[in-house]
């Protein structure tokens, strides 16, 4: 296989950079960055990354890189593409090992100055009812063969006829919380890891977070989704744990052999792929969707014990009160029907690392959702600022209704932790005002908010872009951290 | 014992070389042991055979180091270290001694997520072996 070993990129505008075609690539890529962003990336083999996904069979537009893009394995994190439905791929790289990690927001009638005086109960309380940190599990909710392939078909909504919930939630997650997942699809070694681990958080950028809403910058959008000024909110970022990593591994096996077996050329084995019309392909998407609808749980019943801490400590009314703002994926792979080339055309759209950013009006959305577009949930780091976004025709039009999904990071974690060696980071954070509760002094190390980018410079660019539009501004006061 | 960390934005990235493939098994052990249990000490007080397999060695080592993090994640067994008792190219027949992960012992690390396949290099070189491999956290 060709593949350019010296990239060209040039500018096109403020936001947008192209990618050259050149040996192998069947498209060009595309970049969304201001040239701070863009200058940050040298020396990190992302924007490489970016031209191996441009050689995969059967990709419609360019191989797209959102702002906040970094160093993956295969794909980059950060990218988005989009394949044809017969003359296509899906690649596992191209979801990653965790299937459906995605973020939900919660918003409460609270304000900070409600919760300050109860911030280290609260806290203490989130630590211990939601597990975290490497290999947590629940004992309360340990799944039966039977349950568990429940959890594989159904998603948010087993959840929610569990009682870990309400039937509002479910119209308030990206696909309702639930796909065509195949439970026969996910292997024995898959279940296993499955079984003991909903309802818990993970570890490394995972978290549960308390926050509350510092800024807004469209009024009448933010009124909509129950953001108040001062309002507090609880940020869950967690996905299909060890269930989904096991999938993924499982079927980059499989699809090693599939790559062969189709004549497919990779450029990196890691972008190993199948056609989306052959078994394994479907097969996959099986498992896929089976991990994800995991994934939609495992946030759901987190959320339930988020309303369970804040009846224990604010009153029943409170939680009551709770309500879900939305839940999105940032890795998935999905069917959607886009306008190409001023033709509708069913395609496989992979987002790693990029959110779903679908516009006003869009078929998909529920009611309350079709005249705003949908929310888009995006988690800085645990010292700064998170934003709520909304999606835009910009992004339907240009990024197949995707935007960025978060800081991405710009530091190793070897450096992170080399910085933090001599500090104590929970107590700076403190001293800021932000409470940290965490199962290990490293993830908290590695976690250090300099080891990312400034979110804000990231949602800017999408805001700029016109592929996001910028709706309210959260800051933490508290983060369990894994 | 030979490995270093190579430069990586988000993951873990490591380089190993070694005299054989046994050895480079035993440093692969090594660098998990370290990725899982921190420097804390890790007793050889029990032991798991695991057979892995592969059209070659490359896939020989990641299935080797895949089945380390599931026998961690399933059973929380931490591995100390690894005893080859045949390498034939395409299959690696090896018996892991280490023990049972206690919180009170030995410290909480970051989770990895998987072993990838990203820049997957494993190979012969003059006066033994070398492998590079990404881990996911």
């Amino acid at each position: 296989m060709s593949v350019p070993t010296k990239v060209s990129v040039e500018r096109i505008d403020e936001y947008r950079w192209r990618v050259k075609r050149a040996g192998g690539m069947r498209t060009e890529g595309l970049i969304f960055a201001d040239a701070e962003l863009m200058h940050d990336l040298e020396g990190d083999q992302c924007v490489q990354q970016v031209v191996n996904v441009a050689h995969l069979p059967g990709i419609v537009g360019p191989s797209i890189a959102m702002p906040d893009i970094h160093w993956g394995y295969g794909f980059p994190i950060g990218g988005v593409a989009a394949f044809d439905e017969k003359e296509g791929v899906v690649s596992p790289g191209g979801v990653g090992y965790d299937i459906n990690c995605g973020v939900r927001l919660l918003r409460t009638p609270l304000t900070v100055d409600d919760v300050r005086p109860k911030l280290t109960p609260l806290m203490d309380t989130l630590y211990h009812t939601i597990p975290s940190g490497v290999g947590s599990s629940r004992s309360d909710v340990k799944l039966g063969p039977r349950e568990l392939d429940r959890v594989l078909e159904r998603g948010a909504a087993w959840t929610v006829e569990r009682g870990y919930g309400r039937e509002r939630d479910l119209e308030c997650i990206e696909a309702n919380g639930s796909l065509p997942g195949e439970p026969d699809a996910v292997s024995q070694r898959a279940k296993k890891r499955g079984t003991t681990q909903l309802g818990t958080v993970g570890s490394g950028n995972h978290f549960v977070e308390v926050g509350y809403v510092a800024e807004i910058y469209e009024d009448g959008i933010a009124n909509r989704l129950g953001l108040r000024p001062e309002g507090i909110t609880f940020f869950i970022h967690s996905g299909s744990r060890g269930l989904g990593y096991q999938v993924c591994d499982d079927y980059l096996d499989t699809m090693v052999q599939a790559a062969r077996k189709y004549g497919i050329d990779l450029p990196d084995k890691q972008l190993c792929c199948a056609p989306l019309t052959s078994p394994e392909a479907r097969r996959y998407m099986g498992a896929m969707n089976a991990a994800a609808n995991y994934a939609f749980a495992n946030r759901q019943l987190m959320a339930h014990y988020v309303r369970k801490a804040l009846d224990k400590l604010f009153g029943e009314d409170v939680a009551e009160q709770a309500d879900l703002v939305y839940d999105v994926a940032h890795n998935i792979a999905k069917f959607e029907t886009h306008e190409v080339e001023g033709k509708p055309r069913r395609v496989c759209v992979h987002r790693k690392g990029a959110t779903r950013a679908f516009p006003p009006g869009h078929r998909e959305l529920a009611d309350r959702f079709r005249d705003i577009g949908q929310p888009v949930l995006i988690p800085g780091d645990m010292g700064r600022y998170s934003f709520v976004l909304v999606g835009t025709p910009g992004a339907f039009a240009e990024t197949f209704g995707s935007t960025c999904h978060g800081a991405g990071r710009r530091m190793s974690r070897h450096q992170a932790k080399k910085m933090a060696r001599s500090r104590n980071v929970p107590r700076e954070l403190e001293e800021r005002g932000i409470l940290i509760r965490a199962a290990s002094r490293r993830t908290v190390d590695e976690e250090i908010p300099e080891a990312y980018k400034d979110v804000k410079q990231v949602v800017d660019v999408v805001h700029g872009a016109g592929i996001g539009k910028k709706v309210a501004k959260l800051v933490p006061i508290g983060v369990v951290k894994g | 014992m030979s490995y270093s960390f190579l430069p990586h934005t988000a993951d873990i990235r490591v380089a190993i070389e070694a005299s054989s493939f046994e050895e480079l098994l035993q440093d692969a052990t090594a660098v998990m042991r370290g990725l899982l249990a921190g420097e804390c000490r890790v007793e050889a007080r029990d032991e798991r055979s695991v057979i892995a397999s592969g059209e070659d060695p490359s896939e020989v080592f990641l299935g080797y180091l895949q089945e380390v993090l599931y026998l961690f994640e399933t059973d929380a067994f931490l591995p100390a270290s690894v005893t080859t008792e045949r390498f034939t190219g395409r299959e690696a027949v090896t018996r892991i001694h280490g023990e049972t992960h206690e919180a009170a012992r030995h410290e909480h690390q970051p989770e990895v997520k998987a072993v990838t396949r990203h820049g997957l290099t494993v190979e012969r070189r003059t006066g033994g072996w070398y492998a590079e491999v990404v881990f996911d956290v």
